[in-house]
């Protein structure tokens, strides 16, 4: 499971980070239903280039509205490949 | 036990027909709380000056330090007398409750105070004494957690005469009332406002009188600490965090900073519930062990706004599951609220591309602690 974490600390929440939110869901029902864990943070303590938001181990600042379907293709749908790719070889 | 908190809700009808209300009620609330209700003889305006002129003598006279004869003797010379009636006269109970959680109550011409345990009714003992000419009844008795009063107006005893009752509810029957729904009206405000409810029924919503409640009930106080804020330095976080740990009562922790400290000064994890979130308010979070997780300033200035607003009925932000309104339903619950404020700056919060929302987190507790004040919390603020 690959698990998109986006904060929603007071400075994150101005900058949109609902929109961001209800942008990546809509984008994992979609493409990817069932394998992405969207989460909230509080703080990822980088107020001030929100939104924040973290991916795997990676953490993206200043994500807009705008920049979630790319941040998606580009960051998110691999990682989902990757596990999906890994699991057989785990299984034999 | 220590001291007791004296939650007190007023309700009225005005006789149909009527635009003043000709009964009166002063409350004073500080160390110890002082009730008195007044009814003016007859009803509207001649009522109600005579009612409020009592009361207000009776609350100012009393605190002052005077007498209760003083007060009747000045009562008697100073009432204006009715042209129709040649009487000065007004009805008056009053009830003080001390510190020590001591009640002293002396009843002049109104129905009989009720006094309840949990769900049974207390038999007053009551002397009679003569002030300035007019008996009036005394009683002296100690308060418990869960006990109630309720004083009313004979308007209330009346309601129904002639028709659903013959010779109107009658005390008897108000305090059976009371001691049914005493059972689940658990606060004040809902108690006074279920009695009225029923007298304006049996009144069939149009009063042939005045009719006043007051409900008075006696309960531990309850104690909410809200965290606000990490402290200017770090080498405090321990310090605030061991402080609301060990706080009686409830717990409240209002910032994204400030709850991953709580998060790691605790060992715990800090999860966010993106459920309640909704475009205008962050959403809440949760940390075992604390009631209510929040964003900071956001959440604590849509707070102020509502309670600016005046909260509606208690139970209807209940059902609400957004920060501001959870937040709002704790204070309005607690009686002692303690806020501990950080004066640490978020760096990100004085960028010139946010709105200027972001106001001092410091100003707008104190504005909260203001208006919490205002209906007779006990709040304190600290700040680190």
């Amino acid at each position: 499971m690959v698990t998109i974490t986006v904060c929603v600390g007071s400075s994150c929440f101005l900058r949109g980070a609902s929109q961001v939110i209800e942008g990546f869901r809509t984008l994992i029902e979609r493409e990817a239903p069932g394998l992405v864990e969207l989460k909230g943070s509080f703080c990822m303590e980088r107020c001030g280039n929100g939104v924040s938001v973290q991916i795997g181990d990676c953490i993206f600042a200043d994500v807009r509205v705008e920049d979630v379907e790319s941040v998606f293709r580009e960051h998110v749908l691999p990682a989902v490949e990757k596990k999906a790719g890994c699991a057989p070889n785990v299984n034999h | 036990m220590g001291r007791l908190k004296a939650e007190v809700a007023v309700a009225q009808l005005t006789k149909h027909g009527e635009e003043l209300c000709g009964d009166c009620v002063e409350v004073v609330q500080d160390a110890s709380t002082l009730v008195v209700l007044s009814d003016g003889l007859g009803s509207g305006v001649k009522a109600h000056i005579l009612a409020s002129m009592t009361c207000k003598m009776i609350s100012t006279m009393l605190r002052g330090g005077l007498q209760l004869d003083d007060v009747v003797d000045s009562l008697s010379k100073t009432l204006p007398v009715c042209e129709v009636r040649h009487l000065a006269y007004s009805t008056f109970s009053i009830l003080r409750i001390m510190p020590d959680n001591s009640a002293y109550l002396a009843e002049f011409d109104n129905p009989a105070v009720f006094l309840g345990r949990g769900h049974e009714l207390l038999p007053l003992e009551r002397e009679s004494r003569e002030y300035a000419g007019r008996i009036v009844k005394e009683s002296h008795f100690n308060l418990q957690d869960g006990d109630w009063l309720v004083m009313i107006s004979d308007g209330v005893l009346h309601a129904g005469i002639g028709g659903v009752w013959n010779l109107g509810w009658g005390w008897d029957r108000v305090g059976d009332y009371l001691k049914r729904v005493s059972a689940w009206e658990e606060d004040a405000r809902s108690l006074a406002d279920q009695l009225l409810e029923t007298t304006k029924k049996l009144y069939a919503g149009k009063p042939g009188d005045d009719a006043t409640v007051v409900v008075v009930k006696i309960r531990v106080p309850r104690r909410l600490t809200v965290l606000a804020g990490p402290p200017e330095r770090r080498s405090d976080d321990a310090y605030v965090v061991r402080r609301l740990m060990e706080s009686q009562g409830k717990k409240v922790v209002c910032g994204g900073t400030t709850s991953l400290m709580v998060g790691r000064e605790l060992g715990r994890r800090v999860e966010v519930e993106l459920g309640s979130l909704k475009d205008t308010t962050p959403p809440t979070g949760r940390i075992e062990g604390i009631d209510l997780v929040t964003e900071g300033i956001l959440t604590l200035t849509k707070a102020l706004d509502i309670l600016r607003d005046g909260v509606p009925r208690r139970h209807m932000l209940r059902y609400r599951t957004d920060g501001p309104s959870r937040l709002v339903s704790l204070l309005a619950e607690a009686d002692e609220i303690s806020f501990i404020v950080g004066r640490a700056m978020n760096p990100a919060h004085q960028s010139p591309d946010l709105p200027s929302e972001l106001a001092l987190k410091s100003k707008v507790v104190e504005d909260l602690a203001r208006v919490l004040q205002s209906q007779g919390k006990e709040v304190t603020v600290t700040t680190h």
